[in-house]
């Protein structure tokens, strides 16, 4: 009711939601809202309650207490194909898809659209075309899943989620399997779609530095705790560093861009 | 079931082509001169009901559980046997040729009277009613005879047991051809407890023990294990009847038998007993 | 956790102090002199030589179960590796029922050895089948769960085709205690010594083998002369078991677990509370069974009721096993070439299908020999040949179809109705529904083998979904509910009366009194299950990309799951009713499915339910023309069949990753 009084500024609205599991609090309750068309960046140390909150936003995990609101509405009130239209979730781990082929997989993405027996119109053809495109996976579409490389899987889920048309895109780890030529190709592609498309992103990412240059914002947790929230120049200050890690950093600036960049003293 | 007795008959009774699934049933058929076409199981039964011998001609159906219709429907017999405990067969069996099915045993009943009944009402369908009359009447005479003969025996109570292994056995009961004609022969059964379709759930030696007095008369086969384990096993070694010598170990008689399994039961006993001085 | 006694020991000292209560009140009862008083003696020989061997039994074969167990767990790395799991007990049972027919003298001489031959076949097998696989614990698990269902199946035909069945099938079913001697007491009870003595030798080995192959070389040990060494120990301790008192079951799985949540932490621990808790549990089931019986005897061998108790008790442990770390299950690095024309294959499948039909429908023996059927004899032989070919056929393919359906959910490609237990929990429905009532017609007999096929598997996907099971502890569960239901059969076909018989006949499958009604029941079952399916192509699809990621693509996974978990049950139910829960159609026909070429989830399942009812028309064929005229259970060759693959697919050499 009273985040009725402007329903659209927020994409989402979480206000002192937790989560609490075998009696242990892996969220505090915690208040904060996000804006559309942006790119964040979770970040913060192991067991900070990182995914635990994508999951809470991913509506994968109901919190113990609190509210979220996505565009105004609470996500219990949402149908889940519903859902799915607005937000597209890739968990941590991608099974290998057995038995399927790239554009397969990405067709799956229409799923929220046609549901489990309407038909599979021109329309959701044309939008898994065009993810495969702006995935850079059209040659690879009849190729079978499970014999792609790490990072032509990671795209082709990438892709799925693209199929899938959502507003926002919350990703688990994008590129924790990834070597780092793949990182930095996946989050530039996350990057390059949030702006082009004005799709919102956030990404659970365990690298600070990576984060730091492709993120618009960056939110830090500890211990089930939001401790710094703000740009990456704010948050790259071995200050704020501590206050995340509880260890000591420094920071120097990249010869070329001048962006901050990490590192442990 | 007198039901089936009497649908039309195509056949003379007397050139009636017999097909048993019933072992109780081929020996009585046998027993009063009808040779059946086809019966189930044959060289088990060679084995396990020895007598009467089988003529060559009888084909095997295989299985008692599973007997093959295919085979059954190609012979065409014009007459099927089964006891109660194959009526679920009945469906099938009724698609080939008329069900006769002749109770021998029943839950809780002695088999004696049933199987002389259906003896006589084989003998009735099949024409051999004098067949059937006599081999009753000699039957019960030969029980007879061999009841007077065991009549020192008959003083003490005894157990009838076959034994599984070396550490289990399995009584037989009132409901059982065997121990029915044992009562018949005078002999008091020193199992009482239940029995269901003749013989109780395998028990350990053990509880021979607790009628003491008991002689104990075990039917063959017995397994191979047991010929290893029982003269070391103790506790059987020490029962009374086996120190005192009344153990009595007798030649393979059908379980779920007829009236000739009666009169082999009976033949074995007395001649087992006489033969040896140590009984009574 | 509480600082003066450890809650566990206290606990376990209360059990034992439960067994000796128990035991105390037979000693008392038969103590000499307190009865009539006429023979002393005979009392007293049935104490020494009754009561107190097989409370020595009781303690010492548990004890050796319990190390036989621990030593398994050890070295294989696999908390479900005991004698049973493995085969082990199964395998020296079959041993020792086909010595005694075939070879009856080698028995009398020396049984021991006999169960030792069946028990290292066995594991020899089941190792010979993982190597490769590195002894990966879901492999090794499996594996022995073919060797002992294909070696249950193997005797019960025995049982069957020679005459006495109920006697047998008692003794068969589950280890007996009873004792009238001191031989098997001392028998196991010095192999025990021995292995206790072994073991304490060979602790550091021991120690590392808990550790990863790498780790374990790295320590300089050789590896697979010390591994097969205990090995063989523990299989001889087993089958000593085996050969003297019959199957337990359970034991060997239980006290380690057991040891493990009491808190033994150490092997050194271990290997003391393992025996220990070993044996107060077996002698706890025995004064249990032994206080239920009743003058007739006891009604459910000791061996079964190990499981009935153990059985529960693994179910609910299950989320708290800490499970060893391994690398989780590889799929086959080539996975088979996609068909290009995936509905031309499954019509060419459906040809096949169709000349199967006709084969099995024509060629036969008869009295004289084989022959093709024609004409009057041609109409006539399809009457009895027609039913029971479709039954065979719609049968596979139900199991076929609930492969598919459970392999997809579950996301688990060794998943299936069969061994997930779902057949064996019709099995104890069907089992249920004769005990009150015996002479239940078709309906009823489906209804209660559905409902048992059901609450398995929704105990199954419960405890799943409750400790967030991957695909290996859901296999877990599904061998913990297929000893369960197991025993609860074997417990019933104890009873030995008729229904006895007809659940005997269940087990092993039996096409043969299959009429026109049953055919068209299961047709009609056949169709109102296969069509959904074919419509929830993509729920199907969907679903083995896990929850998680089914619901952020918008689909309802808890309605999706239950509807097809309820398709799967009653498929699987129906099925086993005229094959028997062990055919292993259900696990091998998706995989033919998809080694040919169709992977998508609608032609998998189209491909799938048409190679189903190829496989069960051959089993059934075969069983009818082997022996002919004796037919032997289409299950058990459906089983063989499945044996026989499973010996492929795992011997095939896949690669792990990592």
């Amino acid at each position: 009711m009273d985040a009725a009084k402007n329903p659209d500024l927020h994409l989402y609205d979480v206000d002192g939601a937790s989560f609490v599991a075998g009696g242990r609090t892996i969220l505090s309750p915690l208040t904060m809202t996000l804006e559309p068309g942006r790119f964040y960046g979770l970040v913060g140390p192991n067991g900070s309650g990182k995914s635990t909150l994508l999951k809470l936003l991913a509506r994968q995990q109901d919190p113990a207490r609190g509210s979220i609101r996505f565009s105004g509405r609470l996500l219990e009130t949402y149908g889940t194909r519903d859902f799915a239209r607005s937000v597209a979730y890739m968990p941590q781990f991608t099974p290998p898809a057995e038995g399927m082929n790239v554009r397969e997989l990405v067709s799956l993405g229409r799923f929220p659209w046609h549901g489990a027996l309407g038909r599979f119109s021109a329309d959701d053809e044309d939008k898994v075309t065009r993810a495969l495109v702006q995935t850079s996976l059209t040659k690879l579409a009849e190729r079978m899943v499970d014999s792609l490389s790490g990072g032509e899987r990671q795209r082709a889920w990438l892709a799925m989620m693209l199929a899938q048309d959502a507003r926002c895109l919350l990703l688990d780890e994008p590129t924790s399997a990834l070597d780092l030529a793949h990182q930095v190709e996946i989050l530039a592609l996350v990057r390059q779609l949030s702006r082009e498309q004005d799709i919102a992103v956030v990404a659970v990412l365990h690298d600070i530095n990576m984060a730091a240059s492709f993120c618009n914002e960056l939110i830090a947790l500890r211990e089930g705790q939001i401790v710094a929230r703000g740009s990456p120049d704010l948050i790259l200050d071995p200050a704020v560093l501590d206050s995340i890690y509880g260890l000591a950093m420094g920071i120097t600036r990249h010869p070329q861009t001048g962006a901050p960049i990490s590192y442990v003293l | 079931m007198a039901a089936t007795a009497l649908l039309p008959q195509p056949v003379s009774a007397a050139q009636l082509r017999i097909a048993s699934i019933d072992w109780g049933l081929l020996e009585t058929a046998l027993a009063i001169g009808v040779v059946p076409a086809a019966a189930t199981e044959l060289r088990q039964f060679a084995r396990i009901a020895v007598e009467p011998a089988l003529p060559a001609s009888v084909v095997d159906l295989g299985l008692r559980g599973s007997p093959n219709y295919e085979l059954l429907r190609i012979l065409a017999p014009d007459l099927i046997l089964i006891s109660g405990f194959y009526e679920y067969q009945r469906p099938s069996l009724e698609r080939i040729a008329p069900v006769l099915a002749l109770p021998i045993y029943e839950a809780g009943r002695p088999p004696y009277p049933l199987a002389q009944s259906s003896l006589l009402a084989l003998g009735e369908r099949t024409g051999r009613k004098e067949d059937a009359d006599r081999y009753a009447a000699e039957t019960a005479a030969e029980l007879e005879e061999r009841r007077l003969a065991l009549h020192s025996f008959a003083s003490r109570p005894a157990f009838l047991i076959s034994l599984g292994d070396a550490r289990h056995f399995r009584a037989f009961g009132a409901d059982s051809m065997p121990g029915d004609v044992l009562a018949r022969l005078g002999i008091t059964n020193a199992w009482q407890d239940d029995t269901s379709y003749s013989a109780a759930a395998p028990v350990g030696i053990e509880a021979l023990a607790r009628v003491p007095e008991a002689s104990i008369i075990v039917l063959a086969p017995l397994p191979a294990e047991v010929s290893r384990g029982l003269p070391g096993n103790a506790l059987w070694n020490a029962l009374p009847a086996v120190r005192e010598g009344r153990v009595a170990v007798l030649e393979s008689v059908n379980h779920f038998g007829g009236l000739p399994s009666a009169r082999r039961f009976a033949r074995l006993l007395a001649d087992a007993v006489t033969r040896e001085p140590n009984h009574g | 956790m509480a600082r003066p006694i450890p809650l566990p020991i206290l606990l376990w000292s209360g059990l034992g102090l439960f067994a000796c209560a128990l035991f105390g009140r037979k000693v008392v009862a038969q103590w000499p002199g307190l009865q009539s008083g006429q023979v002393v003696d005979l009392d007293s020989v049935i104490l020494f030589y009754g009561l107190l061997p097989r409370a020595a039994v009781a303690l010492l074969a548990g004890a050796a179960l319990g190390l036989s167990g621990l030593l398994l767990q050890r070295i294989l790395r696999n908390p479900l590796a005991e004698p049973s799991t493995l085969g082990i007990s199964a395998g020296a049972q079959l041993a020792l029922a086909l010595a005694t027919l075939y070879a009856p003298s080698i028995v009398a001489r020396s049984s021991a050895a006999v169960a030792f031959a069946g028990g290292i076949a066995a594991v020899a097998l089941i190792l010979a089948l993982t190597w490769r696989r590195g002894l990966e614990p879901v492999s090794v698990v499996l594996a022995g769960m073919m060797v002992a269902l294909t070696a249950n199946a193997a005797g019960a035909a025995l049982i069957l085709a020679n005459g006495d069945y109920l006697f047998s099938l008692f003794i068969w079913g589950g280890g007996s205690l009873v004792q009238q001697g001191w031989d098997p007491a001392i028998a196991i009870g010095w192999r025990l010594a021995l292995g206790l003595g072994a073991a304490a030798l060979l602790m550091r080995p021991l120690a590392i083998l808990g550790l990863d192959d790498v780790a374990a070389r790295g320590l300089g040990l050789s590896l697979n002369a010390s591994r097969l060494l205990l090995i063989a120990l523990a299989v001889w301790l087993a089958t000593t078991v085996v050969s003297e008192v019959g199957i337990i079951g359970f034991v060997g799985l239980a006290a380690p677990v057991l040891a493990t949540l009491s808190g033994a932490r150490s092997l050194k621990q271990k290997l003391v509370a393992a025996p220990l808790i070993g044996a107060v549990l077996l002698w706890l089931t025995d004064g249990l069974v032994q206080l239920a019986a009743g003058a007739g005897g006891e009604r459910v061998p000791t061996g079964a009721a190990t499981a009935l108790l153990g059985g529960p008790l693994l179910l609910w442990l299950l989320p708290h096993l800490r499970l060893f770390e391994w690398p989780s299950l590889e799929r086959p690095a080539h996975t088979a070439r996609r068909a290009a024309r995936p509905w031309l294959r499954i019509a060419m499948l459906g040809m096949a299908g169709i000349g199967a039909l006709a084969i099995a429908l024509l060629l036969g023996q008869g009295p004289h020999g084989w022959s093709l059927a024609s004409g009057d004899v041609l109409a006539d032989l399809v009457a009895w040949r027609l039913p029971r070919v479709v039954v065979a056929a719609a049968s596979g393919s139900m199991l076929a179809a609930a492969g598919v359906v459970i392999q997809r959910v579950t996301a688990n490609p060794l998943a299936s109705p069969e061994v997930l237990g779902i057949g064996a929990g019709a099995g104890a429905g069907l089992a249920a529904v004769l005990l009150f009532a015996g002479s239940a017609g078709l309906g009823w007999q489906l209804a209660g083998s559905t409902a048992g096929a059901l609450v398995a598997l929704v105990v199954i996907l419960v405890i799943a979904a409750r400790g967030n099971l991957g695909p290996e502890r859901l296999l877990f569960a599904g061998i913990a509910m297929n000893a369960l239901c197991s025993a609860v059969l074997a417990a019933v076909i104890a009873l030995g009366n008729a229904q006895s018989y007809r659940l005997l006949g269940w087990l092993t499958g039996s096409t043969i009194q299959v009429t026109g009604l049953e055919a068209s029941v299961v047709v009609i079952g056949l169709v109102l299950i296969t069509v959904p399916l074919l419509l929830a192509g993509r729920w199907l699809a969907i679903l083995p990309l896990g929850a998680g990621r089914a619901l952020a693509i918008g689909l309802s996974v808890r309605l999706a799951r239950n509807t097809l978990i309820l398709i799967a049950a009653f498929a699987s139910a129906l099925a086993a009713q005229f094959v028997g829960p062990l055919s292993f159609v259900g696990l091998i026909a998706p995989h033919l499915a998809r080694m040919i070429g169709l992977d998508r989830s609608r032609q998998q399942l189209a491909g799938a339910v048409i190679l189903g009812a190829l496989l069960m028309m051959l089993s059934d064929w075969l069983s009818r023309m082997i022996f002919f005229p004796y037919q032997l259970p289409v299950g058990l060759f459906a089983s063989l069949l499945g044996g026989v693959y499973l010996t492929l697919l795992l011997g095939r050499g896949v690669q792990r990753r990592g």
